[in-house]
Protein backbone atom coordinates (compact mmCIF):
# COMPACT_ATOMS: atom_id res chain seq x y z
CA UNK A 1 0.00 0.00 0.00
CA UNK A 2 1.29 3.52 -1.22
CA UNK A 3 1.54 6.48 0.75
CA UNK A 4 1.24 10.29 -0.35
CA UNK A 5 3.90 12.55 1.19
CA UNK A 6 2.56 14.67 2.87
CA UNK A 7 5.20 17.88 1.70
CA UNK A 8 6.34 17.72 -1.58
CA UNK A 9 9.65 19.28 -0.30
CA UNK A 10 10.75 15.88 2.11
CA UNK A 11 13.08 14.72 -0.59
CA UNK A 12 13.60 11.75 1.77
CA UNK A 13 10.02 11.04 1.84
CA UNK A 14 9.49 11.46 -2.04
CA UNK A 15 12.42 9.31 -2.45
CA UNK A 16 11.23 6.54 -0.46
CA UNK A 17 7.57 6.44 -2.00
CA UNK A 18 9.47 6.33 -5.88
CA UNK A 19 11.13 3.44 -4.35
CA UNK A 20 7.97 2.42 -3.24
CA UNK A 21 6.53 2.77 -6.51
CA UNK A 22 8.81 0.81 -8.65
CA UNK A 23 9.71 -2.03 -6.51
CA UNK A 24 6.90 -2.70 -4.21
CA UNK A 25 8.22 -6.05 -3.55
CA UNK A 26 11.63 -4.21 -2.10
CA UNK A 27 12.72 -4.74 1.58
CA UNK A 28 10.93 -2.04 4.11
CA UNK A 29 13.30 0.95 4.64
CA UNK A 30 13.59 0.44 8.05
CA UNK A 31 15.89 -2.63 7.11
CA UNK A 32 18.10 -0.41 4.78
CA UNK A 33 21.91 0.39 6.31
CA UNK A 34 21.43 3.81 8.12
CA UNK A 35 24.41 4.62 5.73
CA UNK A 36 23.43 4.07 3.07
CA UNK A 37 21.91 6.90 0.82
CA UNK A 38 18.61 7.02 -0.39
CA UNK A 39 18.38 4.85 -3.14
CA UNK A 40 17.42 6.83 -6.38
CA UNK A 41 14.44 6.26 -8.50
CA UNK A 42 14.60 2.99 -10.98
CA UNK A 43 15.09 5.14 -14.72
CA UNK A 44 18.40 6.67 -13.33
CA UNK A 45 21.37 5.02 -14.67
CA UNK A 46 22.26 2.09 -13.05
CA UNK A 47 25.25 3.81 -11.39
CA UNK A 48 26.76 2.43 -8.00
CA UNK A 49 25.96 4.74 -5.16
CA UNK A 50 29.12 6.90 -4.47
CA UNK A 51 29.04 5.74 -1.05
CA UNK A 52 28.61 2.26 -1.07
CA UNK A 53 29.05 0.15 1.76
CA UNK A 54 32.40 -1.75 1.10
CA UNK A 55 32.66 -4.69 1.60
CA UNK A 56 33.86 -5.53 4.75
CA UNK A 57 37.75 -6.29 4.27
CA UNK A 58 38.46 -10.33 3.65
CA UNK A 59 39.68 -11.85 6.63
CA UNK A 60 43.49 -12.11 6.91
CA UNK A 61 44.50 -15.69 5.13
CA UNK A 62 46.05 -17.90 6.47
CA UNK A 63 49.91 -17.94 6.35
CA UNK A 64 51.16 -20.59 4.29
CA UNK A 65 53.01 -23.37 6.26
CA UNK A 66 56.59 -22.72 6.23
CA UNK A 67 58.20 -24.62 3.03
CA UNK A 68 61.10 -26.85 4.28
CA UNK A 69 64.85 -25.58 4.20
CA UNK A 70 65.98 -26.13 0.79
CA UNK A 71 69.21 -27.59 0.66
CA UNK A 72 72.68 -25.79 0.38
CA UNK A 73 73.02 -27.27 -3.09
CA UNK A 74 69.74 -28.05 -5.31
CA UNK A 75 70.86 -30.54 -8.46
CA UNK A 76 69.07 -30.38 -11.28
CA UNK A 77 66.90 -33.69 -12.41
CA UNK A 78 69.01 -36.33 -13.51
CA UNK A 79 68.75 -36.71 -17.62
CA UNK A 80 65.82 -38.57 -18.57
CA UNK A 81 66.11 -40.50 -21.44
CA UNK A 82 65.59 -43.87 -22.59
CA UNK A 83 68.69 -44.27 -25.57
CA UNK A 84 71.26 -45.27 -22.94
CA UNK A 85 71.91 -48.58 -22.97
CA UNK A 86 75.45 -48.33 -20.93
CA UNK A 87 75.78 -47.56 -17.29
CA UNK A 88 72.68 -46.03 -15.13
CA UNK A 89 72.66 -42.64 -14.15
CA UNK A 90 73.39 -41.81 -10.55
CA UNK A 91 70.91 -38.77 -10.72
CA UNK A 92 73.49 -36.06 -10.72
CA UNK A 93 74.25 -33.78 -12.97
CA UNK A 94 77.95 -32.50 -12.94
CA UNK A 95 79.05 -29.30 -14.15
CA UNK A 96 82.31 -29.46 -14.36
CA UNK A 97 85.57 -31.75 -13.82
CA UNK A 98 86.48 -29.70 -11.41
CA UNK A 99 83.83 -30.50 -8.90
CA UNK A 100 84.94 -31.83 -5.74
CA UNK A 101 82.91 -35.63 -6.18
CA UNK A 102 82.66 -37.10 -10.08
CA UNK A 103 81.66 -40.45 -10.28
CA UNK A 104 80.78 -43.22 -13.23
CA UNK A 105 76.79 -43.04 -13.97
CA UNK A 106 76.94 -38.56 -13.02
CA UNK A 107 75.66 -36.79 -16.41
CA UNK A 108 76.59 -33.74 -17.83
CA UNK A 109 75.20 -30.81 -18.30
CA UNK A 110 72.96 -31.14 -21.85
CA UNK A 111 73.65 -28.88 -24.62
CA UNK A 112 70.76 -28.08 -26.74
CA UNK A 113 70.79 -26.85 -30.53
CA UNK A 114 68.24 -25.98 -33.03
CA UNK A 115 66.13 -25.25 -34.80
CA UNK A 116 69.16 -26.19 -37.26
CA UNK A 117 68.89 -23.94 -40.36
CA UNK A 118 69.82 -23.79 -43.66
CA UNK A 119 72.28 -21.46 -43.13
CA UNK A 120 73.76 -22.99 -40.35
CA UNK A 121 74.31 -26.00 -42.67
CA UNK A 122 75.86 -24.22 -45.47
CA UNK A 123 77.97 -22.49 -42.53
CA UNK A 124 79.03 -26.05 -40.98
CA UNK A 125 79.94 -27.03 -44.30
CA UNK A 126 82.11 -23.83 -45.40
CA UNK A 127 83.99 -24.30 -41.73
CA UNK A 128 84.51 -27.80 -42.17
CA UNK A 129 85.80 -27.85 -46.38
CA UNK A 130 82.76 -30.96 -46.41
CA UNK A 131 80.99 -29.63 -49.73
CA UNK A 132 78.55 -32.61 -49.92
CA UNK A 133 75.99 -31.91 -52.14
CA UNK A 134 73.53 -33.81 -50.34
CA UNK A 135 73.77 -31.35 -47.67
CA UNK A 136 73.60 -28.12 -49.72
CA UNK A 137 72.66 -29.15 -52.85
CA UNK A 138 68.30 -29.25 -52.53
CA UNK A 139 67.51 -30.19 -56.54
CA UNK A 140 70.45 -32.93 -56.07
CA UNK A 141 68.72 -34.00 -52.54
CA UNK A 142 65.29 -34.18 -54.61
CA UNK A 143 66.61 -35.73 -56.99
CA UNK A 144 67.57 -38.95 -55.18
CA UNK A 145 64.13 -39.01 -53.81
CA UNK A 146 64.67 -37.24 -50.75
CA UNK A 147 62.40 -34.45 -49.00
CA UNK A 148 65.05 -32.37 -48.51
CA UNK A 149 68.95 -31.72 -48.18
CA UNK A 150 70.24 -33.47 -45.13
CA UNK A 151 72.00 -32.32 -41.93
CA UNK A 152 75.69 -33.66 -41.73
CA UNK A 153 75.99 -36.05 -39.11
CA UNK A 154 79.32 -34.73 -38.62
CA UNK A 155 77.63 -31.32 -37.15
CA UNK A 156 75.50 -33.62 -34.75
CA UNK A 157 79.23 -34.88 -33.80
CA UNK A 158 80.46 -31.48 -33.30
CA UNK A 159 77.50 -30.63 -31.10
CA UNK A 160 78.16 -33.78 -28.67
CA UNK A 161 81.94 -32.38 -28.93
CA UNK A 162 81.27 -28.87 -28.49
CA UNK A 163 78.98 -30.46 -25.16
CA UNK A 164 82.19 -31.65 -23.80
CA UNK A 165 84.45 -29.38 -23.72
CA UNK A 166 82.28 -26.50 -22.61
CA UNK A 167 82.03 -28.72 -19.72
CA UNK A 168 85.86 -29.57 -19.38
CA UNK A 169 85.96 -25.86 -19.70
CA UNK A 170 89.64 -25.84 -20.23
CA UNK A 171 90.51 -28.63 -17.27
CA UNK A 172 91.13 -31.06 -19.81
CA UNK A 173 91.34 -32.15 -23.44
CA UNK A 174 89.39 -35.06 -25.72
CA UNK A 175 91.94 -37.75 -26.60
CA UNK A 176 89.46 -39.72 -27.94
CA UNK A 177 86.02 -39.35 -29.90
CA UNK A 178 84.27 -42.16 -31.90
CA UNK A 179 80.28 -41.96 -32.90
CA UNK A 180 77.74 -43.61 -35.14
CA UNK A 181 75.35 -42.03 -36.96
CA UNK A 182 71.76 -44.08 -35.95
CA UNK A 183 69.15 -41.68 -37.76
CA UNK A 184 69.57 -38.79 -40.96
CA UNK A 185 68.48 -34.92 -39.52
CA UNK A 186 66.72 -32.49 -41.69
CA UNK A 187 67.00 -29.15 -41.23
CA UNK A 188 64.62 -27.55 -38.93
CA UNK A 189 65.38 -30.30 -36.39
CA UNK A 190 66.65 -29.77 -33.08
CA UNK A 191 69.42 -31.46 -31.39
CA UNK A 192 70.51 -32.22 -27.54
CA UNK A 193 73.59 -33.54 -26.49
CA UNK A 194 74.04 -35.55 -23.51
CA UNK A 195 76.70 -37.63 -22.06
CA UNK A 196 77.41 -39.82 -19.22
CA UNK A 197 80.51 -40.65 -17.38
CA UNK A 198 80.98 -44.26 -18.07
CA UNK A 199 84.32 -44.85 -16.80
CA UNK A 200 87.40 -42.84 -14.31
CA UNK A 201 90.85 -44.28 -14.32
CA UNK A 202 93.57 -42.54 -12.49
CA UNK A 203 96.56 -41.81 -14.46
CA UNK A 204 99.88 -40.31 -13.10
CA UNK A 205 99.29 -36.61 -13.68
CA UNK A 206 95.70 -36.98 -13.19
CA UNK A 207 92.69 -39.06 -14.75
CA UNK A 208 90.75 -40.23 -17.79
CA UNK A 209 87.63 -39.76 -18.08
CA UNK A 210 85.10 -42.13 -20.23
CA UNK A 211 82.10 -40.81 -21.54
CA UNK A 212 79.06 -42.05 -23.27
CA UNK A 213 77.38 -39.33 -25.76
CA UNK A 214 74.50 -39.27 -27.23
CA UNK A 215 72.31 -36.76 -29.75
CA UNK A 216 68.68 -36.54 -29.93
CA UNK A 217 66.25 -34.62 -31.90
CA UNK A 218 63.36 -32.54 -30.65
CA UNK A 219 61.43 -35.57 -30.51
CA UNK A 220 63.41 -37.55 -28.40
CA UNK A 221 65.32 -39.75 -30.99
CA UNK A 222 68.13 -41.17 -30.63
CA UNK A 223 70.18 -39.72 -33.76
CA UNK A 224 73.69 -40.15 -33.01
CA UNK A 225 75.32 -42.43 -30.45
CA UNK A 226 79.18 -42.91 -29.86
CA UNK A 227 81.87 -42.37 -26.76
CA UNK A 228 84.95 -40.17 -26.05
CA UNK A 229 87.74 -40.38 -23.65
CA UNK A 230 88.87 -36.60 -21.70
CA UNK A 231 92.13 -36.60 -20.32
CA UNK A 232 92.00 -34.21 -17.12
CA UNK A 233 95.05 -33.10 -15.13
CA UNK A 234 94.45 -33.17 -11.44
CA UNK A 235 95.12 -30.21 -10.51
CA UNK A 236 93.49 -27.86 -12.32
CA UNK A 237 92.13 -24.61 -11.23
CA UNK A 238 89.70 -23.95 -8.58
CA UNK A 239 90.04 -27.40 -7.56
CA UNK A 240 89.87 -27.64 -4.03
CA UNK A 241 93.10 -28.55 -2.14
CA UNK A 242 92.53 -32.48 -1.65
CA UNK A 243 91.63 -32.82 -5.46
CA UNK A 244 89.73 -34.88 -6.73
CA UNK A 245 87.81 -37.38 -4.71
CA UNK A 246 86.40 -40.21 -7.13
CA UNK A 247 83.66 -41.94 -5.73
CA UNK A 248 82.79 -45.81 -6.92
CA UNK A 249 80.08 -46.50 -8.63
CA UNK B 1 79.84 -49.57 -57.20
CA UNK B 2 83.22 -49.56 -55.76
CA UNK B 3 85.42 -52.95 -55.45
CA UNK B 4 87.98 -53.90 -53.16
CA UNK B 5 90.72 -52.91 -55.33
CA UNK B 6 90.30 -49.38 -54.22
CA UNK B 7 91.76 -50.99 -50.64
CA UNK B 8 95.42 -49.39 -49.93
CA UNK B 9 94.71 -46.24 -52.40
CA UNK B 10 96.12 -43.36 -50.66
CA UNK B 11 96.20 -39.01 -50.79
CA UNK B 12 98.84 -37.32 -49.37
CA UNK B 13 97.61 -33.68 -49.29
CA UNK B 14 99.52 -30.56 -49.11
CA UNK B 15 100.77 -28.97 -46.15
CA UNK B 16 98.66 -27.37 -43.89
CA UNK B 17 99.04 -24.44 -41.78
CA UNK B 18 96.39 -24.17 -39.16
CA UNK B 19 94.95 -20.55 -39.08
CA UNK B 20 93.22 -19.06 -36.08
CA UNK B 21 90.28 -17.58 -38.22
CA UNK B 22 89.55 -21.38 -39.31
CA UNK B 23 89.73 -22.65 -35.86
CA UNK B 24 87.30 -19.83 -34.82
CA UNK B 25 84.74 -20.51 -38.12
CA UNK B 26 84.76 -24.11 -36.97
CA UNK B 27 83.94 -23.63 -33.60
CA UNK B 28 81.28 -21.21 -34.16
CA UNK B 29 79.90 -23.65 -36.99
CA UNK B 30 79.43 -26.63 -34.22
CA UNK B 31 78.21 -24.09 -31.39
CA UNK B 32 81.87 -25.01 -29.06
CA UNK B 33 82.56 -21.25 -27.24
CA UNK B 34 85.39 -23.12 -24.96
CA UNK B 35 88.27 -22.51 -27.12
CA UNK B 36 87.81 -18.77 -26.62
CA UNK B 37 90.03 -18.18 -23.71
CA UNK B 38 92.49 -15.28 -23.03
CA UNK B 39 95.80 -15.53 -23.30
CA UNK B 40 96.13 -19.46 -23.82
CA UNK B 41 96.88 -20.87 -27.41
CA UNK B 42 93.99 -21.47 -29.51
CA UNK B 43 93.28 -24.63 -29.55
CA UNK B 44 91.14 -25.83 -32.21
CA UNK B 45 87.55 -28.23 -31.06
CA UNK B 46 88.19 -32.49 -31.71
CA UNK B 47 86.19 -32.68 -34.60
CA UNK B 48 88.35 -29.97 -36.49
CA UNK B 49 90.60 -32.71 -37.58
CA UNK B 50 87.47 -33.83 -40.01
CA UNK B 51 87.68 -30.17 -41.65
CA UNK B 52 91.70 -30.95 -42.42
CA UNK B 53 91.00 -33.45 -44.84
CA UNK B 54 89.46 -31.62 -47.45
CA UNK B 55 86.13 -32.92 -49.49
CA UNK B 56 88.31 -33.33 -52.45
CA UNK B 57 89.93 -36.22 -51.31
CA UNK B 58 87.32 -38.36 -51.33
CA UNK B 59 86.96 -37.57 -54.84
CA UNK B 60 90.21 -38.71 -55.48
CA UNK B 61 89.73 -41.68 -54.05
CA UNK B 62 86.83 -42.58 -55.49
CA UNK B 63 86.41 -43.55 -59.27
CA UNK B 64 83.47 -41.88 -60.40
CA UNK B 65 81.62 -38.82 -58.16
CA UNK B 66 79.03 -40.85 -56.36
CA UNK B 67 75.41 -39.33 -56.04
CA UNK B 68 74.77 -40.11 -52.75
CA UNK B 69 77.33 -40.06 -49.58
CA UNK B 70 76.28 -40.43 -46.18
CA UNK B 71 79.08 -40.40 -43.37
CA UNK B 72 77.89 -43.17 -40.81
CA UNK B 73 80.75 -43.54 -38.47
CA UNK B 74 83.92 -41.33 -36.78
CA UNK B 75 86.95 -42.35 -34.71
CA UNK B 76 89.50 -39.98 -33.87
CA UNK B 77 92.54 -40.36 -31.87
CA UNK B 78 93.92 -37.02 -30.50
CA UNK B 79 97.82 -37.10 -29.60
CA UNK B 80 97.91 -33.97 -28.73
CA UNK B 81 94.85 -30.68 -29.10
CA UNK B 82 95.69 -29.30 -32.81
CA UNK B 83 96.54 -25.45 -32.18
CA UNK B 84 96.50 -22.60 -33.92
CA UNK B 85 100.09 -21.73 -35.90
CA UNK B 86 100.34 -25.95 -36.41
CA UNK B 87 101.63 -26.86 -39.28
CA UNK B 88 100.65 -30.31 -40.27
CA UNK B 89 100.81 -33.05 -42.96
CA UNK B 90 97.75 -34.91 -43.72
CA UNK B 91 97.55 -38.07 -45.49
CA UNK B 92 94.20 -40.26 -46.02
CA UNK B 93 94.06 -44.28 -47.16
CA UNK B 94 90.89 -46.40 -48.40
CA UNK B 95 91.06 -49.56 -45.83
CA UNK B 96 88.38 -51.03 -46.35
CA UNK B 97 85.53 -51.52 -49.02
CA UNK B 98 82.41 -53.30 -48.96
CA UNK B 99 79.23 -53.89 -49.66
CA UNK B 100 75.77 -54.02 -47.62
CA UNK B 101 72.41 -54.80 -49.22
CA UNK B 102 69.28 -53.21 -47.46
CA UNK B 103 65.80 -52.74 -48.04
CA UNK B 104 66.83 -49.48 -50.27
CA UNK B 105 69.15 -51.30 -52.20
CA UNK B 106 73.34 -51.93 -52.50
CA UNK B 107 75.18 -49.67 -50.79
CA UNK B 108 79.11 -49.35 -50.45
CA UNK B 109 80.97 -48.84 -47.00
CA UNK B 110 83.49 -47.15 -47.65
CA UNK B 111 86.84 -46.57 -44.52
CA UNK B 112 89.41 -44.30 -45.05
CA UNK B 113 91.64 -43.86 -42.32
CA UNK B 114 93.98 -40.13 -41.84
CA UNK B 115 96.57 -39.36 -40.23
CA UNK B 116 98.18 -36.00 -39.34
CA UNK B 117 102.23 -35.12 -38.66
CA UNK B 118 103.67 -31.89 -36.61
CA UNK B 119 106.17 -30.87 -39.59
CA UNK B 120 107.94 -29.33 -36.94
CA UNK B 121 108.27 -32.14 -34.43
CA UNK B 122 107.56 -34.90 -36.91
CA UNK B 123 105.35 -36.35 -34.66
CA UNK B 124 102.08 -37.66 -34.93
CA UNK B 125 99.23 -35.49 -34.13
CA UNK B 126 95.66 -37.58 -34.75
CA UNK B 127 94.10 -40.26 -35.96
CA UNK B 128 91.06 -40.82 -37.77
CA UNK B 129 88.50 -43.39 -38.99
CA UNK B 130 85.75 -42.11 -41.14
CA UNK B 131 83.04 -44.51 -42.65
CA UNK B 132 80.81 -43.43 -45.73
CA UNK B 133 77.81 -45.46 -46.80
CA UNK B 134 78.05 -44.72 -51.19
CA UNK B 135 75.10 -45.08 -53.82
CA UNK B 136 76.51 -44.91 -57.26
CA UNK B 137 74.84 -43.29 -60.04
CA UNK B 138 72.46 -45.71 -61.50
CA UNK B 139 73.32 -46.28 -65.09
CA UNK B 140 70.86 -45.27 -68.00
CA UNK B 141 70.42 -47.39 -70.78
Amino acid sequence: MSREPKRSRDRKAAAGALRKAASPARKPSRLVYPSEPPPRPKPAPPARPAAAPRPPPAPAKPQAPAKPPVPPRERPPPVASSHHRGVPSSGTVVRGPDEPVLRVGDDLVALQRGPITRVDIARYCGASGQFNPLALDEPHARSLGLPSVVLPPAMALGLAQAQVSRWLAGHGHIVRLGARSVKILWPGDHLIARSRVSEVRPTADGFDLDLDLWVENQRGELVLRGQATCRIPRRVPGMPAGGLQLRPA
Amino acid sequence: MLNSSLVGKEYWGATLAVEAGAVLRFADAVGDTSCRRDGAVLEAPSTFVLALVPWDALAALLPAAPAEIHQSEVQIELHRPVCAGDRLRIASKVVDVARHSGTLGATDILTLDDEGWDLATGKPVFRARRVYAIRSPKVSE
